[in-house]
């Protein structure tokens, strides 16, 4: 025993007076490395805002050129216009016949270590062309999920109906937040994602799929949708008619209206809540009566929303409010009596 | 004494001190292998924080919204500012809901006059029991904010009531004194976009003592002056760094923070709340967390976050510190005691075989069988049996442990956030996680035994925490 904790005695103090020298020496170093890495990265960003600025773009290359990988890849990230931005899409070009460029392909974007595949998705998110498609279709399909996250962004530079589906797909097949996440960057990409998900709709594979695809056809309000939602306001799951009810409000206009009457008696609690959100949202005097006949809801949720929904009616609604606050349903009247409370801007705060 | 007694007493001295021994390798070991797991989760959070763009975060509507719950009891000084703080918190979409507990000082007063409340009607389902309730206002000036005035029922009953009156579904209980990173929010929902099933997640608690702060945020991090507080620092490192980060990998954390940590609300509501009595509800309520998903087999986590930080203000005088680590340790016998048949038990996997054992043997016997090895080592001294060799060896074994754990820490600290800029402030964390085994830990084995006998004697108080509040400038 004694042999023993003296051996370890004697290990742990060489290994404590070695960590201290590490820490001290490590620290030192870093503070030199800090300062050459802050002026490289400081030069680099005056040369680069200078050919963003319309300045020769040579010296910019020649930078790229000789800095540190990481330090490129930070600076063209820190400073990347939007897609489309002569200026920015001049500095592409040019920084893809860079070493750099080079380093980014056969290094980072194929490495076996996640973490050089997430910086590789990340720089090739502001410097990726149309000749990028595989990569981008590898990288959005990486088993590690922040590579997978960073790399969606590609689609703001490559609008190909292939790699829109894959992210489609990728979405739907991934945990909620992240789907969510997936569908902004599907959202803003506009009419290129319209024929891909009007198909979907239309040909789902599942009823699963579908409760996703009614989510993002929501965020994507384009009018070319409308049939294909509408045609789904029957359908048996709750989750894809609470779908329907939350995409129509996007969409004022009669059809709407009468579909959305319709989903505010549904016997799902989810779907009559969804419906009285969007009922306000579409307004017009038809909303008032079944928003008001809402405020006796069973369910505090669809009670909540309707009332918020009244507000958004404007005299209409402040009308149906006070009678309910005034009438003989306790819960009615205070909820009413609630959203008669509330400020303009906590009630904007509600529709947020 | 006869030889008979003698041997007896001998081989019970020798028995004792080979089973201290023992416990010490083991529980040591096990602290190391923490350690060692902890590194390549650390690894992946400072590499994704590296290259994560937390502006796209806020632009999405991806992320879940948060209800902040804010108890607040006798805050009359800093509520205000703390509530500003919350609201001025980076997210997509999140609400303050500020449960005042019965306060007898001017709390209410000074949150109806800063924020401009309105009384707005009862409208909320009450699904936990709480102390009735007295009003609900919202505000002129923030929109976000919800405050619930109530009766007093402790700081769980106030949380029940945040929890019925919130309307998001992910909850994040913050202290009233806690100082909440303004990016923390969006660094916690990390797990969520990474795809991971998140039932709750805990961030870095650090020492705000010492730090400059500038309209309720840490501008500045500092190793506080006083030696009681900043001994502190390398502590808390440790048990969050390591500690709780190693646990990601072992079947998920037992502890969540109560001063920052979030909760998915639907599973807040299955478990009846937090509950009231309980000195630790945070760890109590993370306990009913395991127990209840994995009875519904619910498939879930329970990650910790390294890089979410909330700064809190440690005990700076002996008494305070006493009655905190007092209650923390009262609260984890408590907890424990009531949840036996968690060890070992197979429905629960590795919270039953791996998590809960350590806590019970690792964590919560740990100062008793200190206390019997410092006693042993003095009887065997006192008899004349004692292997001074061997005892003074096996002392400077486990000082020189707790010395390169906390050593670990720092330099896992230093390899990935470093927080402490300043080279004196570094210099003074070395320090401290030198001289913390000497008397300071000491110290705790002592506060740590007061809880545990208190927790025999049943006894449920909170004991009065005393703090000089946030210097600001």
């Amino acid at each position: 025993m004694r042999t023993f904790l003296l051996v370890v005695a004697v290990l742990q103090f060489g290994f404590l007076v070695a960590t201290f020298a590490l820490l001290v020496v490590r620290r030192q170093v870093d503070r030199a490395n800090a300062r050459r890495r802050n002026a490289e990265h400081a030069r680099l960003t005056q040369i680069v805002l200078a050919a963003l600025g319309g300045g020769p773009l040579e010296p910019a290359l020649d930078h790229i050129d000789q800095s540190h990988f990481d330090a490129v890849a930070a600076v063209l990230y820190r400073h990347a216009r939007p897609t489309g931005d002569p200026a920015w899409e001049r500095l592409v070009r040019g920084a893809r016949t860079t070493r750099w460029f080079g380093t980014l392909r056969d290094r980072y974007v194929h490495s076996r270590f996640w973490w050089r595949r997430l910086v590789g998705a990340r720089s090739l998110s502001i410097v990726a062309t149309a000749d990028d498609l595989d990569i981008a279709r590898a990288l959005v399909a990486d088993k590690h999920p922040a590579v997978k996250l960073a790399a969606i962004a590609i689609l703001d530079r490559a609008h190909d109906p292939g790699l829109i589906e894959l992210v489609l797909n990728e979405a739907i097949a991934s945990k909620r937040v992240v789907r969510g996440y997936m569908f902004d960057t599907l959202t803003g990409l506009g009419r290129a994602l319209t024929p891909i998900l009007s198909a979907r709709l239309t040909h789902p594979r599942s009823t699963f799929e579908l409760r996703d695809l009614i989510r993002l056809a929501a965020s994507t309000t384009d009018p070319e949708l409308l049939d294909e939602v509408l045609a789904l306001k029957d359908h048996a799951d709750p989750e894809v008619r609470g779908g329907v009810a939350r995409t129509l409000g996007s969409y004022p206009g009669p059809a709407t209206r009468d579909a959305l009457l319709t989903l505010i008696g549904d016997d799902a609690w989810q779907v009559r809540t969804r419906a009285a959100i969007a009922l306000g949202a579409v307004g017009g005097a038809h909303a008032a009566d079944p928003l008001s006949k809402a405020l006796s809801d069973n369910n505090w949720w669809v009670r909540l929303r309707a009332a918020i929904a009244l507000r958004r009616l404007g005299d209409v609604g402040d009308a149906h409010l006070a009678r309910a606050r005034d009438g003989d349903d306790r819960f009615a009247a205070e909820m009413a009596s609630y959203a008669m409370g509330l400020t303009e801007a906590a009630v904007q705060d509600y529709l947020a | 004494m006869t030889d008979a007694l003698y041997l007896f007493v001998a081989r019970l001295v020798g028995f004792v001190d080979d089973t201290v021994i023992w416990y010490f390798l083991v529980v040591n070991s096990f602290y190391a292998l923490l350690l060692i797991l902890s590194i390549p989760e650390l690894w992946k959070h400072w590499k994704i924080t590296r290259q994560e763009d937390l502006e796209l975060y806020l632009g999405s509507e991806a992320l879940t919204p948060i209800t902040i719950l804010i108890p607040a009891h006798n805050m009359e000084a800093s509520i205000t500012e703390s509530v500003a703080a919350q609201i001025g918190l980076e997210y997509p979409q999140h609400e303050v809901v500020v449960v005042n507990d019965g306060s007898s000082d001017g709390t209410m007063e000074r949150l109806r006059g800063v924020f401009d409340l309105y009384e707005v009607p009862p409208a909320f389902p009450a699904k936990l029991p709480t102390k009735t309730v007295r009003a609900y206002y919202r505000s002129h000036r923030e929109p976000r904010l919800l405050v619930v005035d109530k009766e007093n029922g402790g700081k769980a009953d106030a949380l029940n009531a945040g929890l019925n009156a919130g309307r998001y579904p992910l909850v994040v209980a913050v202290d009233a004194d806690t100082i909440v990173a303004h990016d923390a929010l969006l660094r916690l929902a990390r797990p969520f976009l990474l795809g991971e099933n998140v039932a709750a997640a805990g961030g870095t608690i650090r020492v705000a003592n010492g730090c400059r702060v500038e309209n309720s945020r840490v501008v500045e991090a500092r190793v506080p002056r006083g030696v009681l507080s900043a001994m502190q620092v390398p502590e808390y490192l440790r048990a969050f760094l390591f500690g709780r980060l190693g646990w990601n990998k072992l079947g998920g954390n037992l502890i969540v923070s109560g001063a920052f940590g979030l909760f998915q609300r639907s599973y807040l509501l299955a478990i009846g709340g937090y509950t009231s009595g309980n000195v630790v509800e945070d760890l109590d309520l993370v306990v009913r967390l395991h127990r209840h998903l994995r009875a519904e087999r619910v498939p879930y986590r329970i990650p910790f976050v390294p890089d979410p930080v909330a700064w809190t203000e440690v005990p700076s005088d002996l008494r305070t510190h006493a009655r905190q680590r007092e209650r923390w340790h009262r609260g984890l016998v408590i907890t424990m005691l009531s949840n036996l048949n968690l060890l070992f038990n197979r429905k629960f996997g590795r919270i039953g075989f791996i998590t809960a054992p350590f806590f019970f043997f690792g964590e919560m016997l740990a100062p008793v069988l200190e206390l019997l090895g410092y006693l042993v080592t003095m009887l065997g001294a006192a008899l004349g049996i004692l292997n001074v060799q061997i005892a003074l060896l096996f002392l400077a074994v486990a000082l020189g442990y707790q010395m390169l754990l906390s050593i670990w820490a720092v330099i896992l600290e230093e390899a990935t956030f470093r927080v402490y800029g300043r080279v004196g402030d570094f210099l003074r964390l070395v320090l401290y996680s030198i001289l913390e085994p000497f008397g300071y830990r000491q110290l705790t084995v002592l506060w740590r035994l007061w809880g545990f006998w208190n927790a025999l004697r049943g006894l449920t108080h909170w004991g009065e925490m005393r703090r000089k509040g946030f210097l600001e400038g």
